[in-house]
């Protein structure tokens, strides 16, 4: 690998300067999902449980107000319930990318983006089979798969354009708008292309090492994994399973071989671990659960929907009513109001009810 | 978390119709910061355009000095508003007003032009193809900085590229085989753009002025020549063209000398040109390569205030034409090799550390010729040397000759400096009675040898 050895060289020099430049970020670390899309394993748990007592917390109050001690029977879902009812609906949209052919990038950033809403939102306010929806919509747009609407929604049963469409800001909004991913089949695809220019390798059993590996990769897509590790130690991780001797042949030209003893079996154990399908038993009763405790304002014509329909709309006549006001004492206190109007560009505010 | 809302913003007057938006001036409520609101017409239909959902992704990851920055995303019930940072001007109102019939000064010409290879850059090394580079869509604030606006034609690639749609670029700015129906151009389509960028800023005109394709096409050939047969065939075939919609008979036209075509840029602008206007997509310089032409010689080009501060401006391009000059006259003095190779250094270095730069980059553009040259303190040898931008751009002695040739350039930094100290007075008299500052301007020998006069 000529690159790697320039590399050395490079790293040699540096390190025989006495001051040091500050070290150069590589575009993955400059990318959105290096900043704010990384965590470990113990602040994913922490998030999930922080948004899971916010809601129940919430979602009880708004059932007390409604009728005081109606929460006392309402189980409530856990952290971990809500997370496996998510993992469900990942394989959910690894079916519809099939029964759509959707590319592999289609399909890994949809479950990308609903993984991350998730780190914002809660099933019991947002169920994750209309945000799988949104989310699979969203990724078409983003990965320059776009399709209309029309076409999308007609071949989901039971599914109206609307029911997508309703969610598609919340979820890019949730997403931070930071919609570009960085997926570990690309670091696995340029491994294989790496692989192949190594000197002294047998490449014969490089495209079944390849097949396999990518069979790996999309277990690895229902674990955590792409939240905590980079796409290049996912994708070493899943070439190591599929080929060993390939793997470390890689890991070593690129004198990275340490991270096959210490990175690689963390993230084998975490795709052990979580890698597999919730079982169908436990989703159901989730779901069956879910229907009685998720966020009864959000659930449209519910006693407690209409009454935050109603909040919402008498701020919003009250703002109205404020700034008509206010902009009526402007004028009236302006003394240079009137004539000069003309050459003053207009003012005015965006209008804009959407506060929260 | 987005907690901005539209009330965030006051929206002041219409700036402009973007590609599938309108765009206003506004200012923040709570920082008084004056932004460009660019809102976007949601469809009923489809939800978000994937267009702006498209420039949003691409935004989000793009964070550099020459890429307009986006603040936030507002959502309102019928519409979406990006909030970018303001710039004064686009590049075509900026030569309009500030050009000599449009033709800006060589030293505005020399920093804008580096200031959008920087840019086209940055955009290439993250995979993003810009695709609609034209002077419309880059913007100058009132620093003089140049970024890169209406990302609203750009995708990301990947390799190997797709094919893309064949409707891109504005005609003028549109590269030859873009004409000739390729859809698997890459980056080389953004360095067509900034080639014809690059001419009209010298010029004042835009240089191809086609009425449509074929006519397009004509005009470049009338230019830089009629291609052989075996390039047609070669662009038809990268292009993956019948060759016989490429092969068509084409008036032969010889190849015009830069010098006449644009005939206020001096030889080594036209050396750059001819380098980023090549028929063949993949003879074309790539934006990063092209940084490290010997164009950019000397003090380093930086933003210029003219808007902010139109005196100290014609100081400071005085000031930088100076050092220009004195640094161009060192270059050819130097063995060619070997100043190719420090000039690389130099280059590289200030486009991968912008950080390294102890003061905004507005700054060092001062009166004084020599404090120019302090300010960019030079980095350890040893550290240069370190970060060359890609093995693979660079001849291999680059490696070894690197540590010398950055010793020898730090020594010749001090001569360098007292040089243009005792040629600052004599410009700065010559300026004065009024001359231009380039007159009087020596031109370097052409360092390719092969002339084109």
């Amino acid at each position: 690998m000529a690159q790697s050895d320039v590399k050395l060289e490079e790293e040699t020099q540096a390190s025989n300067s006495i001051q040091q430049p500050p070290p150069q970020r590589s575009i993955y670390e400059l990318s959105s999902q290096y900043r704010h899309w990384r965590f470990s394993p113990e602040q994913l748990a922490a998030i999930r449980r922080s948004l899971n007592e916010a809601a129940v917390g919430v979602i009880r109050d708004t059932f007390e107000n409604d009728e005081p001690g109606s929460s006392q029977h309402i189980a409530f879902l856990t952290a971990d319930e809500e997370h496996a009812l998510v993992k469900h609906y990942i394989t959910k949209v690894s079916q519809l990318c099939g029964h759509f052919r959707f590319p592999d990038e289609v399909e890994a950033t949809a479950i990308t983006y609903l993984k991350r809403f998730y780190l914002k939102n809660t099933v019991m306010d947002w169920h994750p089979k209309n945000v799988m929806l949104t989310a699979l919509f969203l990724s078409l747009k983003t990965t320059n798969n776009a399709i209309s609407l029309e076409d999308y929604t007609s071949r989901i049963p039971k599914t109206a354009p609307a029911d997508v469409l309703d969610l598609e800001f919340l979820v890019a909004q949730s997403l931070g708008f930071e919609f570009a991913v960085w997926h570990a089949h690309r670091a696995l695809w340029g491994m294989r292309l790496d692989i192949q220019t190594l000197p002294n390798v047998d490449t014969s059993a490089l495209p079944e090492a390849y097949e396999s590996a990518l069979s790996h990769l999309k277990a690895s897509r229902l674990a955590d994994a792409e939240l905590i590790y980079t796409p290049s130690q996912i994708a070493l991780t899943c070439f190591a399973c599929a080929a060993p001797d390939l793997a470390s042949a890689w890991a070593s030209a690129k004198g990275q071989s340490s991270v096959l003893n210490s990175i690689v079996p963390d993230i084998l154990a975490m795709m052990e671990k979580d890698g597999v399908e919730p079982a169908l038993e436990v989703v159901k009763q989730v779901d069956k659960r879910l229907k009685i405790c998720k966020n009864p304002e959000k659930v449209k014509g519910s006693k407690a929907w209409l009454k935050r329909q109603k909040e919402v709309e008498e701020a919003a006549t009250e703002k109205r009513m404020r700034k008509a006001e206010e902009a009526r004492k402007a004028m009236e206190d302006d003394p240079f109001g009137g004539k000069l109007d003309e050459d003053v560009p207009p003012i005015k505010p965006i209008d804009d009810d959407d506060d929260d | 978390m987005t907690s901005t809302t539209a009330m965030n913003y006051i929206q002041l007057e219409k700036l402009g119709e973007g590609t599938y938006a309108t765009v206003y001036k506004g200012r923040s409520r709570t920082t008084n910061e004056i932004v460009a609101l660019k809102e976007i017409h949601l469809d009923a239909e489809e939800g978000t355009p994937s267009t702006a959902i498209r420039e949003i992704s691409l935004m989000k990851e793009l964070k550099h000095t020459n890429i307009v920055r986006l603040h936030d995303v507002i959502h309102t019930e019928t519409k979406l508003v990006l909030i970018f940072e303001f710039c004064e001007q686009d590049l075509k109102k900026y030569m309009d007003t500030h050009g000599e019939r449009g033709a800006l000064d060589p030293m505005t010409v020399r920093s804008f032009m580096y200031q959008l290879l920087k840019g086209t850059a940055f955009c290439h090394e993250n995979r993003v193809l810009h695709r609609d580079l034209k002077p419309q869509n880059l913007l100058i604030n009132r620093k003089g900085e140049l970024k890169l606006g209406d990302f609203g034609l750009a995708r990301a690639f990947g390799v190997p590229v797709n094919t893309f749609s064949n409707e891109v670029v504005t005609l003028w700015y549109r590269a030859p085989d873009v004409l000739l129906g390729s859809r698997t151009y890459s980056t080389s389509i953004d360095v067509w753009s900034c080639g014809c960028i690059f001419a009209e800023m010298i010029q004042g005109t835009p240089l191809f002025r086609g009425r449509d394709n074929q006519d397009q096409l004509l005009h470049i050939m009338k230019i830089i020549g009629t291609p052989s047969d075996d390039t047609l065939r070669k662009v038809a075939r990268e292009a993956n063209l019948a060759p016989d919609t490429v092969l068509k008979q084409y008036p032969r036209y010889t190849k015009s000398p830069w010098s006449n075509a644009v005939s206020r840029g001096d030889p080594l602008a036209h050396d750059l040109l001819e380098s980023l206007l090549k028929f063949d997509p993949l003879e074309r310089v790539t934006a990063a390569d092209a940084l490290n032409h010997p164009y950019f010689t000397g003090s380093v080009p930086g933003p210029i205030p003219a808007l902010a501060y139109p005196n100290q401006a014609q100081q400071q391009q005085q000031a930088q034409q100076q050092a220009q000059q004195a640094a161009q006259q060192q270059a050819a003095a130097q063995p060619h090799h070997q100043r190719h190779h420090s000039q690389v250094q130099h280059q590289v270095h200030r486009a991968q550390h912008p950080q390294v730069q102890a003061v905004p980059p507005y700054v060092p553009m001062v009166a004084h010729p020599a404090a120019a040259y302090h300010t960019y303190a030079h980095p350890h040898p040893a550290a240069v040397a370190a970060h060359h931008m890609h093995p693979a751009h660079i001849d291999p002695h680059a490696q070894h000759q690197a540590y010398a040739a950055a010793q020898m350039q730090q020594q010749q930094q001090q001569q360098l400096a007292q040089m243009q100290a005792a040629q600052a007075a004599q410009y700065a008299q010559a300026y004065a009675q009024g001359q231009p500052p380039y007159m009087g301007y020596q031109q370097p020998p052409n360092p390719y040898g092969h002339s084109s006069r």
